[in-house]
């Protein structure tokens, strides 16, 4: 029961999670809470995800071997484990950009004749 | 290991993962408070804000896969920890599968000796037998195989072997037998076997008939009878009176070729006149030695069976005369001849049909005993159904348990079947000649996988359908106590009338053949007990048979004369002592020509004078033969009731006259059918010649009958007989009832073996018919409570759970009675003087499990009668 609700509220699109993420770490490494913080602030809270669903994304990507992560102390002493991304993780990320904005023309596309 | 490893790094990746979300967590808390949150405030927004952190552990841990070894880890845990709450269940549950798998796993065993060990020798997989075809009891004589062997392209190497035991081996003065095979050089090459010590036969040792005496001996002989010394090599030892030199010593595990009969010592083909001396076989009438051929590279056995048959064609049309349709036949080198397969695979079947009940038996009892213990389970079951838990999921966490209890089931059913294996052994250590037998029944790869498939099997047997069960159903009921077990009770009563059926089809089985292993054991119109038995072998030391006749008579005079010595008679050489030597034509005077279906083969007998006193074989109208029944004398027979009833169905036999192979007899003495015969051959025609009538003979079996225990005048009687000559071969010198023993050891063997098996039947079903009714007592005493409280008498409620308990019992019979008719069809041939239908067997039989039965039922019964009421009642 609790499955079907929170499937129902993951990332709009397959992958797209994984994209924004592999974005903010190109920047630099992040541990999880500061991906999810980043995410919050960037889209301004448009986007409603559910921290935790970050996390599997996380591991996906741990076990594609487009990051890495180790554990770390944060600023404020605490134990935390932060990611890189990989070089893997950067071809991955041009990948899926392009795709995704392939797909962003196309849906663009079947839209327009729908507004005139 | 692989998966232990990865058990280890699953659980650090869990670890790791939560602690990840917890950190996260606590941040934002930190993060909140900090903007000036109340705690309570900050901790459920952050919580709302993260979502369900225990699903995206799960989620994030499922990443990694490996989830169904972590389950299964999980589940043999939870099993583990069941079984040791329910100690005794466990112990009832473990033994029990531990004697069904240990009886299969012992019957497998034997089948994997008999059937499926290769050759303990190089390679075996590529060696191919090839034997006599259709007639596969006869092999080829030697120019035969020298063909075959200088045409064929499929072998690399193609040997002969005969086996010629026995031989008379006199080492150092002393005189004893061995078991000896007649082999090509090529034998010990081709099989790839290389010598311990010395070496093996050279092709000019085995080029000349009858010049080059040498002889290799096994690595037994050697320790045994030669004190395993290196003074062995060279040592000349006579064999059947010609000297040879041995010239080397086999390893330790090789037996020679035949399974069942291992050899002791080897000569050279070119020396085979002194083996077996019933005919030449450099003759082509005279077909002994079976071929065994190592295939070349990369060709296969159906190939070497395409060059034999062409070879054999070659062979018959060049010698039309001795060869016509005659073939040959070529099958992988495993397993015993293939004249000889039908009596081990017989035996095997049998005991196998045996082991296979025993095991559903105790299957069905685990089954029941399942049953009632998820019925204790079915609100656990129904609780974790009802909050979500997969039904497929209970339903393996329920078979690990069972293949669990099967997976110990069957370490004790190894650990059975290797005591058992030794016990069966001994039935098979020594043949009806006295020869000893040798099977490899070492654990090998073969057997373990068995036991091991085998086990997994039994856990899916008994565990699939109470697990289905007990997962299915309607919740709520189950939730609520007591209900939802109407459809169990039903499913354990036919657990329980399946077992009893089958149980009493054991015991039928066992029964017929306890009756017919007594028959065996006491004889047919023949007294077995107090007679001595051994084989004379004057022709082996080159006596002529007029020499024989006087060396006979001297024996028989000398051992009459010896003091606990009652009778002593002898019969023609080859067969059993109490069996016949050969076939005659039969035919009646005054029968025109034309009518030959008169004219019919019967089985006959050469025997001296007292035979009959000596076997005490009643005579039912007549006289025995006499010294004065010789050459010169008027021809003279005694023919068997059954002969007699046969040829003259009114009338007495006394004085008749036939013709047996043209020869005119005189009817002078009607016996008993004293010829043991199973169910299947039944009585049979047979009639007696006198020993001193028939063509000249130069070997016999002697019978003695004496007053003590055979065996221990057996070595006085050979003393007797040496010293008329003590040249003489004396041979397979046992009490006759050790030989009958032998020749009907499947019989004894599969006996022993169903008793077992039908008492532990008995006892499995017994345990469960009482636990279902135990069990049902149990749940019944609220109810039984009431019917007391209302004034039911303890006599009306012991009467109440016996008829339920009888009725299954009796249903179980019923089923097991039809049963028992159709399996004891199987049994006819090892069935002696009692027929499969022996209704006497089968009622005792059924009677005694009625009667155990009834014990199972009234013990639980009479506890139902002191129930409390009133406890009962309260009960709840």
């Amino acid at each position: 029961m609790e499955r079907a609700d929170s499937s129902e509220r993951r990332d709009l699109f397959p992958g797209v999670l994984e994209m924004m993420v592999l974005q903010l770490l190109r920047r630099g490494p992040l541990h999880g809470y500061g991906i999810a913080q980043m995410i919050r602030r960037a889209s301004e809270d448009l986007l409603q995800i559910e921290e935790g669903s970050l996390y599997p994304a996380l591991q996906r990507m741990l076990k594609s071997g487009w990051v890495v992560a180790e554990w770390g102390l944060s600023p404020r002493n605490r134990r935390i484990r932060v990611y890189k991304v990989t070089s893997l993780g950067r071809k991955q990320l041009e990948r899926e950009v392009s795709s995704f904005e392939r797909m962003l023309a196309g849906i663009a596309r079947v839209m327009r004749p729908a507004e005139s | 290991m692989k998966w232990h490893f990865h058990l280890g790094y699953r659980s650090r990746m869990r670890g790791e993962l939560a602690a990840e979300l917890e950190s996260h967590i606590e941040e934002k808390v930190v993060d909140l408070m900090e903007a000036g949150m109340p705690e309570r405030d900050a901790r459920q927004k952050a919580l709302r804000d993260f979502g369900n952190a225990a699903f995206y552990a799960d989620v994030g841990r499922d990443v990694w896969g490996w989830n169904w070894l972590e389950i299964l880890w999980k589940d043999v845990r939870y099993a583990l920890r069941g079984m040791r709450q329910n100690p005794g269940f466990t112990a009832v549950a473990v033994v029990m599968l531990g004697l069904g798998i240990g009886a299969n796993t012992t019957i497998f065993s034997f089948i994997d000796a008999f059937f499926l060990r290769p050759l303990p020798v190089e390679d075996p997989l590529r060696l191919v037998s090839v034997y006599g075809n259709p007639n596969v009891y006869t092999g080829f004589c030697y120019p035969e195989y020298a063909y075959f062997r200088d045409h064929s392209t499929v072998f690399i190497g193609l040997a002969a072997h005969y086996s010629t035991a026995p031989l008379n081996v006199v080492a150092d003065g002393d005189s004893r037998e061995a078991t000896g095979a007649v082999v090509s050089a090529n034998y010990f090459s081709v099989l790839g076997v290389n010598p311990l010590l010395g070496r093996f036969f050279s092709v000019e040792e085995d080029t000349v008939p009858d010049h080059d005496y040498v002889a290799v001996v096994s690595y037994g002989m050697w320790q045994r009878r030669f004190g395993g010394g290196p003074a062995i090599l060279g040592k000349t030892v006579k064999i059947n009176g010609t000297p040879f030199s041995i010239i080397g010593v086999t390893p330790e595990d090789f037996h020679g070729v035949l399974m069942g009969s291992p050899n002791d010592m080897w000569i050279p083909t070119m020396t085979l006149h002194v083996g077996w001396r019933g005919c030449d076989a450099f003759q082509f009438d005279c077909r002994r030695m079976d071929l065994i051929g190592r295939l070349a590279p990369g060709r296969r056995v159906a190939e070497a069976q395409a060059e034999m048959s062409t070879l054999a064609a070659q062979i018959a049309a060049a010698n039309p005369l001795t060869n016509r349709g005659r073939g040959a036949l070529a099958l992988p080198a495993v397993g015993p001849r293939p004249g000889d397969r039908k009596y081990y695979s017989d035996q095997s079947r049998i005991l196998a049909v045996v082991a296979v009940m025993l095991l559903l038996i105790a299957c069905a009892n685990v089954a029941g005993l399942l049953v009632a213990r998820s019925s204790a389970r079915s609100r656990e079951m129904a609780v974790r159904l009802s909050i979500g838990a997969g039904r497929l999921r209970l339903i393996r966490q329920l078979l690990t348990e069972s293949l669990l209890l099967a997976g110990f089931g069957g370490v004790l059913g190894l650990w059975l079947s290797i005591l058992a294996k030794g016990k069966l052994l001994g039935f098979y250590a020594t043949n009806s000649e006295g020869y000893k037998g040798y099977y490899d029944l070492s654990l090998d790869m073969r057997v373990l996988a068995f036991s091991i498939g085998l086990s997994l099997l039994t856990g899916l047997l008994f565990g699939l359908l109470p697990a289905i069960q007990s997962t299915s159903g309607d919740l709520t009921s189950a939730v609520k106590e007591g209900a939802m077990s109407r459809r169990r009770g039903l499913l354990r009563g036919w657990l329980v009338a399946g077992q009893i059926a089958l149980s009493l089809a054991l015991m039928v089985g066992a029964g017929l053949l306890m009756r017919s292993a007594n028959h065996v054991s006491h004889g047919l119109n023949f007294n077995a007990s107090h007679v001595a038995i051994l084989r004379l072998r004057p022709g082996l030391v080159r006596y002529t048979p007029a020499r024989a006749q006087a060396f006979h008579e001297e024996v028989v005079r000398r051992l009459e004369a010896l003091p606990g010595v009652q009778s002593v008679s002898f019969a023609r050489g080859l067969g059993l002592a109490w069996l016949g030597c050969c076939q005659f034509r039969l035919a009646l005077p005054r029968q025109p020509e034309s009518r030959l279906e008169d004219a019919f083969r019967v089985d006959g007998h050469s025997v001296a004078p007292r035979y009959f006193e000596t076997l005490q074989i009643p005579l039912v109208a007549g006289r025995e033969f006499t010294q004065r029944d010789r050459i010169g004398a008027p021809f003279v027979t005694i023919v068997n009731e059954t002969l007699a009833r046969r040829l003259w169905p009114q009338a007495s036999a006394i004085g008749r006259t036939l013709f047996l192979d043209d020869r005119q007899y005189q009817v002078v003495g009607v016996a008993k059918d004293a010829r043991l015969r199973n169910a299947v051959e039944g009585p049979f025609p047979f009639l007696y010649i006198p020993y001193w009538q028939d063509e000249p003979q130069t070997d016999s079996r002697m019978c003695i009958r004496v007053a003590g225990d055979p065996a221990e005048m057996l070595p006085r009687i050979r003393h007797e007989i040496a010293t008329v000559d003590a040249n003489i071969p004396i041979s397979e010198d046992m009490a006759m009832t050790r030989q009958v023993e032998g020749v009907y050891m499947p019989v004894r063997l599969s006996s022993s073996v169903a008793t077992c098996a039908a008492g532990l039947a008995l006892l499995l079903s017994a345990i469960g018919l009482y636990g279902v009714l135990s069990f049902s007592v149990n749940r019944r005493s609220r109810e039984i409570g009431i019917r007391m409280a209302l004034g039911a008498l303890p006599a009306s409620v012991l009467k109440l759970v016996l008829t339920q308990g009888m009725a299954l019992a009796l249903l179980g019979a019923v089923l097991g009675l039809f049963l028992s008719l159709t399996l004891t069809r199987l049994l006819a041939s090892w069935l002696y003087g009692v027929p499969p239908y022996d209704m006497a067997t089968y009622l005792a039989c059924a009677f005694l499990l009625t009667a155990v039965a009834g014990l199972a039922c009234y013990l639980p019964a009479r506890r139902a009668t002191q129930i409390d009421p009133l406890a009962a009642l309260r009960h709840e």
